[in-house]
């Protein structure tokens, strides 16, 4: 299925993901180039749900790889199933019906494989998103080996022979940049950098996923956060899931703007650690905070560029 | 001669053949002088990003600037650095033909400028000698080198008119056996200084390698001068930010060092995938199965955290990187617990116990410079290896990671390389933050002596602290 820019937008907002003209064209060009798309960015501003949206767009299947540290060949591509394979043997010794070939020849069929995401990639039948999330988290063999699997998408079983996949998978990599990969990779992908929204995306976010809020305080919401994320120096900066869990916890507690009080009970919810809740409290504060999101002062930098 | 012409002809000829038709030829071109721009500029762009890059733009609409600025992004530029030196980059090669027009205007302007500043330098650093023959005076101007002359247009104004007041007092009616050849040298050896001094204190954007081309030079500046004044902190020396700066440099070295605590204890986590079987408890665990082999058991290496040994120069010479020496290891300390930390200057102090603290930083620091001798002294690394060999000895082992922060300055290089090589020895690895300027390096023995036993990397600036994070050796 081919889709223009504007169609990908339109059908990205469907799928009830907000997202900039840059990630919308970014995305395409990806379809079109056929090349996998890595993003980039901070934790929580919507890089995997990305491939999320994608399988939703194009009606697919999604095929998620997470990754983690150690994380190897056996756990990314296949897995001969050994236990059931020693059974096999074992029945057959007991019963010695079969030959001993076909039982070899049995033992490495399609009932003994255990697929893992990368070859159930390359062997479906429709045009499937691969999801690779966090791919800076493996190690180098590994990146090496995935650049390779991703350049020609065949993968070799020695006993079966070489597997060649239908068509080109759509391949989503994320990453949260905790360590630069390599030059191979990156070369054989188009790049997207997400970052934390401009008050008004994320406004627009707000009302798209939190329906029930009132239009005042998703206003003070989508500034609150932007003046937090541009004031203090976090040890982990609120992400648009905090926002919305904020704006839902607001909606529950029956708030129609932002008050000091409102603001100190759920300071839990946009920040997760000790010490950014003590930074908040001294730099900030749930009254500058409410005054700055109230009079419209406080509104962040744009995402940018870069 | 008359080869190279018709060598040049048959070039032109080969060129005009494979050039193709129309438009396109204007498009790529200028395509390919932008992704030259961009490699100057430090982004690493392979053939095959840049025939992506072309492919892409075949895909979006080019008469959309923001879509051809996207279309670029994402083929080209591979990291949020890279992205907005390409940003930049994009702003100032892809202008109407009067903003460049006006462009190439300024930087004639700017060029003149310099010429005139440095033609006059042959007016102004002139003096009176006088003939001891016939009493007469004659004007002379000191014989300098173009390079000489533009080093001291950058002087600042005062130094300038210390140079010529020193020209005037020293040799008016001062009769010395060929003086000329003397003031030369004299003014010569000033310069050269600084020259030495305005290295050390210049600070800029990364390095920019340029063309010799007029046009593309004219961009590359442009870029630069854009990237220096919005990543200022970045690219600054750290010993130069300014006070209202540096909550905003405190929390990205304490950033930073957070970072370079997790890379260095992942590194060693790797060990844990070399997977053995364990034939013992495999068998032990199947007898249940009558001795088939059905669950397999294997050994897996014990991961041991690495333990980190900073080791932290606090001498005079250091003194204007304390600050930064002291958050470094506050913020390393705050998230590694298996971390021993020393100050040296003449002599070593353990200072784990003082970083151990949950202490807030001012409150730390005041208590450790305090009660430390060590601060502003003289630097002996040798003494300062020797002891903690010595008297720290259970922990040097092969699970340690040591890192130094030092300039490399210190009395006995000698004794103080072997030493070093000593430690290599005992420990895991050796990382060295230098924050002499790399330019400098070479004229450096120490850095020189040092550098084969450890790596060493310049660590003048938060961008240095970043791309240390980011190199090979830490992946």
């Amino acid at each position: 299925m081919e889709l223009s820019i504007e169609q990908l937008k339109l059908a990205f907002e469907q799928q009830g993901y907000i997202a900039d003209e840059e990630a919308v064209v970014t995305t395409y060009l990806a379809l079109k180039l056929q090349k996998p798309l890595l993003v980039e960015g901070p934790p929580g501003v919507g890089k995997t749900e990305i491939a999320k949206v994608l399988a939703g767009v194009f009606d697919t299947e999604l095929i998620r790889l997470q990754c983690y540290e150690g994380l190897d060949e056996n756990k990314a591509l296949y897995e001969w199933n050994y236990q059931k394979q020693l059974i096999k043997i074992q029945l057959s010794q007991v019963n010695r019906e079969d030959r001993r070939q076909a039982v070899e020849d049995n033992l490495f069929s399609e009932d003994y494989l255990l697929e893992r995401p990368l070859l159930k990639a390359i062997r479906a039948e429709k045009t499937p998103v691969l999801l690779i999330d966090e791919v800076d988290k493996v190690d180098q063999e590994f990146e090496a080996f995935l650049f390779e699997v991703l350049s020609d998408f065949q993968v070799s079983i020695p006993e079966w022979g070489t597997l060649k996949s239908r068509q080109i998978p759509i391949v989503v990599l994320t990453s949260n940049g905790e360590r630069e990969l390599s030059d191979g990779l990156k070369r054989r992908c188009v790049y997207l950098y997400l970052d934390f929204p401009d008050p008004a995306k994320e406004l627009r976010i707000i009302t798209a996923k939190v329906p029930e809020i009132s239009r005042r305080l998703s206003l003070e919401v989508a500034k609150a956060v932007g003046y937090i994320r541009e004031r203090l120096e976090l040890r982990k900066k609120p992400s648009i899931a905090e926002t919305l869990d904020w704006a839902r916890a607001l909606v529950a507690l029956d708030a129609d703007r932002l008050t000091p009080e409102v603001v100190d009970l759920t300071l839990n919810i946009i920040f997760k650690n000790k010490d950014d809740i003590d930074t908040f409290r001294q730099n900030l504060g749930p009254q500058e905070l409410v005054a700055s999101a109230a009079n419209g002062t406080g509104v962040g930098k744009p995402g940018g560029r870069g | 001669m008359k080869n190279d012409i018709s060598g040049e002809d048959r070039l032109d000829r080969v060129i005009e053949s494979v050039k193709p038709p129309g438009d396109r030829e204007y498009i790529e071109n200028n395509l390919t002088r932008f992704l030259h721009i961009l490699r100057h500029l430090g982004v690493r762009i392979s053939s095959a990003e840049a025939v992506d890059a072309v492919n892409a733009l075949a895909a979006v609409n080019m008469l959309d600037r923001r879509q051809v600025e996207t279309a670029f992004l994402a083929t080209l530029a591979k990291s949020p650095e890279d992205r907005v030196i390409l940003d930049r980059a994009f702003q100032a090669y892809f202008v109407t033909p009067e903003e460049k027009a006006e462009r190439t205007a300024k930087q004639r302007q700017k060029r003149e400028q310099e010429a005139r500043e440095i033609q006059a330098v042959q007016d102004e650093l002139k003096y009176e000698l006088e003939d001891a023959e016939n009493g007469e005076s004659k004007e002379v101007s000191v014989p300098l080198t173009e390079e000489e002359k533009k080093i001291y247009t950058r002087l600042p104004e005062d130094k300038k008119s210390r140079l010529r007041d020193y020209l005037k007092k020293q040799f008016q009616g001062n009769t010395v056996n060929n003086p000329e050849q003397l003031i030369a040298s004299m003014v010569k050896s000033s310069l050269n200084y600084w020259k030495y001094y305005l290295k050390y204190h210049g600070d800029g954007p990364p390095a920019v390698d340029y063309t010799g081309d007029e046009g593309t030079d004219e961009i590359l500046r442009e870029v630069v001068e854009k990237l220096r004044d919005e990543e200022q902190l970045l690219y600054q020396d750290i010993q130069n930010i300014a006070e209202a700066d540096m909550p905003t440099a405190t929390a990205l070295i304490t950033k930073l060092s957070r970072k370079l605590a997790t890379r260095i204890s992942r590194r060693y986590h790797r060990s844990k995938k070399r997977q053995r079987l364990d034939l013992r408890r495999t068998i032990r665990y199947n007898i249940r199965y009558g001795g088939t082999m059905f669950s397999l058991r294997y050994k897996t290496k014990k991961v041991q955290k690495p333990k980190i040994l900073l080791i932290c120069d606090v001498s005079g010479s250091m003194a204007k990187y304390a600050g930064f020496v002291l958050q470094f290891m506050y913020g390393l300390s705050s998230v590694t617990e298996e971390i021993e930390s020393f100050i040296f200057s003449e002599k070593v102090e353990r200072v784990t116990a003082e970083f151990g603290k949950p202490l807030p930083f001012e409150i730390t620091m005041t208590e450790l410079i305090n009660r430390s001798e060590d601060w502003g002294r003289g630097t002996d690394f040798n003494h300062a290896l020797a002891e903690i060999a010595s008297q720290y000895k259970g922990l040097l082992n092969k699970e340690t990671f040591v890192i130094i922060v030092s300039d490399t300055k210190t009395i006995n290089v000698e004794k103080a390389s072997l030493r070093l090589q000593d430690l290599k020895k005992k420990v895991k690895d050796i990382i060295w933050l230098n924050t002499l300027p790399k330019k400098l390096w070479l004229d450096t023995t120490s850095v020189l002596v040092f550098r084969r036993y450890c790596h060493m990397f310049e660590c003048n600036t938060l961008a240095h602290l970043d791309k240390i994070m980011r190199s090979e050796i830490l992946k």
